[in-house]
């Protein structure tokens, strides 16, 4: 028996989107990552979109320390070996790697006009990280359309099972081929989303959107790979590493809000993102667009985005050793109270038959405290915020098939 | 945890209002030309976008609001 075909399956093509990020930290981190998903249609109004991401990482990556003004040796997260850092200079573990593989799948579905729903499940796996979700999406719009409606709802499963095992919190780094502190194998976290959203019309020129998000995760956050410099009081000198230690629940809520409106010379696009945690941490994004569309369907689109965090309560540059060493302690200055710049431009195309090209160039750099309050010693000539500036390209084109 | 957000509460208020009246613009299908164009979308998240987000949450420590659900990696 011949299987059956959808009539509609065999003469519509996949709609395919491909993306690609290509980034380079000045000593840092560089990587590549890849996006390549297509969708099918199943039936006049539902459809399978099959998603796939490859992330290649290399390079140096901080590892929390803070620079001293002597040579400073760390054991690898193996154990087995070592890495020697110059005085003055950051610490960086430059035997970081990391690829990535995910793919997804996500139905779409229109149940009546207005009303349409997604329902997807992902799956991703690092050689020290996995990490299964699902997620829903219901939209509901007005009879004209100009007001719609969204709700979604995801969670995830992650596991961590980092190279060496998961270190004992706040116990110190030893030397390599040596017994490291270490009391399992692998970790676990769930991670749950929601998040609320309206869309509206504001006029014949102008759209808007608001949306309201939550995101409660439970289990373990702490970053296995990254250290806690402990100094000499008076100093300043180096007397320790310790392992991190995060709280084991994180609820963060967020709410953004976009507005585009058309003038005659392009089009203006302003988001702004609040977000703050139960960990202290505030954070204010500022995104500003301008799109300048050509006769060619051409266009270019200058970029801008102004972010700010606070630092998270339990966040330290470093410890003396007259503090308590107990609670919640990172120097992962991902968590440390910085702004952040970018600027960039993007090209793109989009073609008559619907389908789409674009490239863009942009520049990224933090800038924190190099000096912050509670250096001590030697600490006080040293660069205790080292930036982080990237340059980042991406590509992107969607297309039938 | 009081949320210091005056101004964005109050234009949340505005597009709440405005939505929860099932407001219309009140326009004809000759004057939606404009928000048709592909630069007034307010579409999804795209791979670009989301690549663009995924980069952001391993360097920095804010998440949601705009893109929606985790990136699934271990870099942050």
């Amino acid at each position: 028996m011949l299987a059956k075909t959808s009539p509609v399956a065999a003469s519509e093509p996949w709609e395919v989107e491909a993306a690609s990020l290509i980034f380079t930290e000045f000593e840092k981190v560089s990587g590549t990552e890849v996006v390549l998903s297509g969708r099918t249609p199943l039936s006049p109004d539902a459809g399978l979109t099959l998603g796939a991401v490859i992330d290649v990482l290399i390079g140096a990556s901080p590892n929390g320390a803070t620079p001293g003004n002597a040579p400073q040796t760390f054991t690898t997260p193996s154990g087995f070996d070592s890495y020697t850092i110059s005085p003055g200079d950051e610490p960086l573990d430059d035997t970081f790697q990391d690829n990535r593989l995910e793919v997804s799948a996500v139905w779409d579905r229109r149940f009546s006009r207005g009303v349409d729903a997604t329902a997807g499940a992902r799956w991703s796996m690092e050689f020290d990280y996995l990490s299964f979700g699902a997620d829903t999406r219901w939209n509901f719009a007005g009879a004209t359309r100009d007001t719609s409606w969204t709700g979604a709802a995801a969670v995830s499963q992650d596991r961590v099972h980092p190279v060496g095992g998961i270190p004992i919190e706040r116990a110190s780094m030893q030397p390599e081929d040596t017994p490291q502190p270490r009391n399992n194998a692998a970790r676990t976290k769930k991670v749950f989303d929601l998040l609320f959203g309206v869309t509206q019309v504001l006029g014949a020129r102008s759209v808007a959107q608001l949306n309201y998000s939550q995101t409660y995760s439970d289990g373990y956050h702490s970053d296995p790979y990254k250290l806690l410099s402990v100094v000499d009081a008076d100093t300043g000198a180096t007397l320790d590493y310790v392992y991190e230690a995060r709280p084991g629940t994180r609820n963060v809520h967020g709410f953004f809000t976009r507005l585009k409106h058309r003038f005659d010379a392009g089009v203006l696009d302003i988001g702004a993102r609040y977000t703050e945690d139960d960990w202290g941490t505030v954070s204010r994004t500022i995104d500003v667009r301008w799109r300048k569309s050509h006769a060619d369907t051409t266009y270019w689109e200058p970029h801008l985005r102004w972010y700010s965090q606070s630092a998270a309560d339990f966040y330290r540059f470093s410890l003396t050793d007259e503090e308590p060493l107990r609670g919640d302690l990172s120097a992962d200055r991902r968590l440390a109270e910085f702004d952040a710049l970018t600027l960039g431009v993007e090209w793109g195309k989009n073609r008559v038959d619907g389908s789409a090209f674009s490239a863009s160039i942009e520049y990224y750099e933090q800038f924190g405290d190099e000096s912050p309050d509670g250096a001590v010693g030697v600490q006080r000539d040293l660069d205790l915020f080292a930036e982080t500036r990237a340059i980042l390209v991406q590509l992107s084109n969607t297309f039938s098939w | 945890m009081p949320i210091n957000t005056t101004v964005l509460l109050r234009w949340a208020v505005v597009m709440m209002l405005g939505a929860a009246t099932g407001c219309s613009s009140g326009l004809a299908p000759w004057q939606r030309g404009y928000l048709a164009e592909p630069g007034m979308r307010l579409d999804g998240e795209g791979a670009a976008a989301r690549l663009e987000r995924q980069y952001y949450f391993s360097r920095e420590a804010a998440r949601g609001g705009q893109g929606f659900g985790g990136t699934g990696c271990g870099c942050n």
